[in-house]
């Protein structure tokens, strides 16, 4: 009878206990929840090998997930409207170029030679107006998320024939030669609209700064990725410019001559990232430069 | 918020005459989903500065604090768990256990944590964006050296760390495997909000990362701002 007694008594404290332990434990996660809804500071974790440690431990990464996410937002409203007060800036020019040209042609003395000068200069402007209008379009639309990136295999082959027939003209215009040294064609991970972008781009670029010579394509595959390198005899870039290329509207000392936005080569990094390759460059001022595209292979 | 905030830290080595300096005054703040290049000759600090931020040795000076926590005034064992859970290491020379296969490997860190379940539909994501998922069952003896190197940052993000320390990941690896190394590093940095702080002494490799430091004697320059960085 004694023994049964004994036994119940245990048995109810250690019940008690359970039920304790258990309301404390509730406590303290109902505390830390409720600071992480008002996003107040959470409680310190204690680091040892208890469950509510780690659990005190992933609330606490939920919470920096929450703050890390709030701070990019922050940043991409910073970025738009940096982006917009850039836009503006880079519209000044041709629309100002525009409005000139538009004031010559309405005057009656003009020459059948200078006005068809003058409208030919009118479409210029008005292109690269199309033109500008066009890349900041593709550049909010890929910074703002909105484009579901289509990442498919397909062969490269297509996508750099595509590249360098687009940019032809313009080559031979300045008695560039472009020299696709010969590969078999690889299937890669990529987007051929977009990654054609990046090599009209990239193509593009080496053709503009470059006033003649040879503009080499080659192809090299690694274990996990494949990179097309794009290898140009032009002006080429400083040391001190080469960390800065790749930012949103950055233009170099040497460049300044050259027509261009600053938006090329931060447009292809940030598409080039969407397809989970990347962006590298090799360059000597004087003697050129070597772009290389990384792409995954499937 | 800064996620690791490094406040005037000095380390010497030896006593007396053979004292010397490796890091003099350093400051340093990275923000989180930062991916930051370490740039420095050997002997200039970088490993050593490594070893603070990781809690791998005991600092002379100053505070080294990560995620609000400063790591000095953690216990032996506190300060173990808190590397388990919030830091991951990739090394130069891998690592690996040599008995477990490459699943095994990866889920190492998970298993150390007694309450943790290993979420292995976590696991064959990773491994796969890594490119190692069809070498799972392979023994790190097995494996090419850069496929041993994706197997380590594999298991380096297993435990989902606010912290990725990199030391010299490439410095075992020819150019070209270091490239792709990287590259995966680079992307699953992103695709998993990665702080990545990774010690390097090459500059084409170091170029692939949103921000470079550069360490010459124990102090910090950043590199593209002139100005140093110590106070």
């Amino acid at each position: 009878m004694i023994f049964v007694s004994v036994w119940a008594v245990t048995v109810t404290i250690l019940l008690l206990l359970f039920v304790l332990r258990n309301r404390i434990i509730y406590r303290k996660i109902n505390r830390i929840l409720e600071q992480l809804i008002e996003g107040r500071k959470i409680d310190d974790i204690p680091f040892n090998e208890s469950e509510l440690s780690l659990f005190y431990h992933q609330i606490k990464m939920i919470s920096h997930k929450l703050d890390f996410e709030i701070g990019r937002a922050d940043l991409e409203k910073e970025q738009i409207k940096q982006l917009i007060s850039n836009i503006s800036h880079q519209l000044k020019t041709p629309l100002a170029n525009v409005m000139m040209y538009e004031e010559l042609l309405g005057s009656n003395d003009l020459t059948k030679e200078q006005q068809s000068n003058f409208l030919h200069k009118l479409k210029t402007q008005t292109e690269k107006i199309d033109w500008l209008l066009e890349s900041l379009f593709k550049m909010s639309k890929l910074e703002q998320n909105v484009i579901e990136f289509d990442v498919k295999k397909e062969g490269i082959k297509k996508t750099l024939r595509n590249a360098v027939s687009a940019v032809f003209e313009k080559a031979e215009e300045k008695n560039i030669d472009i020299h696709v040294m010969e590969f078999e064609d690889v299937v890669l991970l990529h987007n051929p609209k977009w990654t054609l972008e990046v090599f009209v781009n990239l193509l593009e670029n080496a053709i503009k700064y470059t006033s003649f010579g040879l503009i080499e394509i080659s192809f090299e595959q690694l274990e996990t990725y494949s990179i097309v390198h794009i290898k140009d005899n032009g002006i080429g870039i400083s040391k001190e410019d080469i960390p800065h290329i790749f930012e949103r509207f950055y233009r170099s000392k040497n460049a300044e001559q050259t027509e261009g936005s600053g938006i090329g080569l931060y447009l292809s990094k940030m598409i080039l990232e969407k397809e989970k390759g990347y962006l590298t460059v090799k360059s000597e001022l004087g003697k050129g430069s070597v772009f290389s595209v990384f792409l995954q292979n499937c | 918020m800064a996620l690791v905030n490094i406040r005037n830290l000095s380390k010497n080595y030896g006593k007396g005459e053979n004292e010397v300096k490796a890091l003099k005054h350093v400051n340093l703040e990275i923000n989180q989903g930062e991916f930051v290049a370490l740039l420095g000759t050997s002997g200039s600090g970088k490993s050593t500065l490594l070893h603070m931020i990781g809690g791998l040795d005991v600092v002379t000076e100053g505070e080294v604090v990560i995620d609000g926590h400063n790591i000095a005034k953690l216990s032996r064992k506190e300060l173990a768990i808190f590397r388990r859970r919030k830091i991951g290491f990739v090394f130069q020379n891998y690592s690996l256990m040599p008995v477990l296969n490459v699943y095994d490997n990866v889920a190492l860190p998970v298993s150390f944590d007694k309450n943790r379940h290993i979420d292995h539909a976590y696991m064959e994501r990773l491994l796969k964006d890594l490119k190692i998922w069809d070498k799972r069952m392979k023994y790190p003896s097995e494996l090419s050296g850069g496929q041993q190197q994706r197997a380590a940052i594999a298991r380096a993000l297993a435990n989902k760390p606010a912290l990725i320390l990199a030391d010299e990941p490439t410095g075992n690896l020819d150019s070209k495997t270091a490239n792709d190394v990287i590259g995966l590093l680079k992307a699953s940095g992103k695709q998993y909000n990665q702080t990545i702080l990774m010690v390097t002494h090459n500059e084409v490799i170091a170029q692939n990362c949103d921000r470079i430091i550069c360490i010459e004697d124990g102090i910090l320059y950043e590199k593209g701002k002139g100005g140093g960085l110590h106070a």
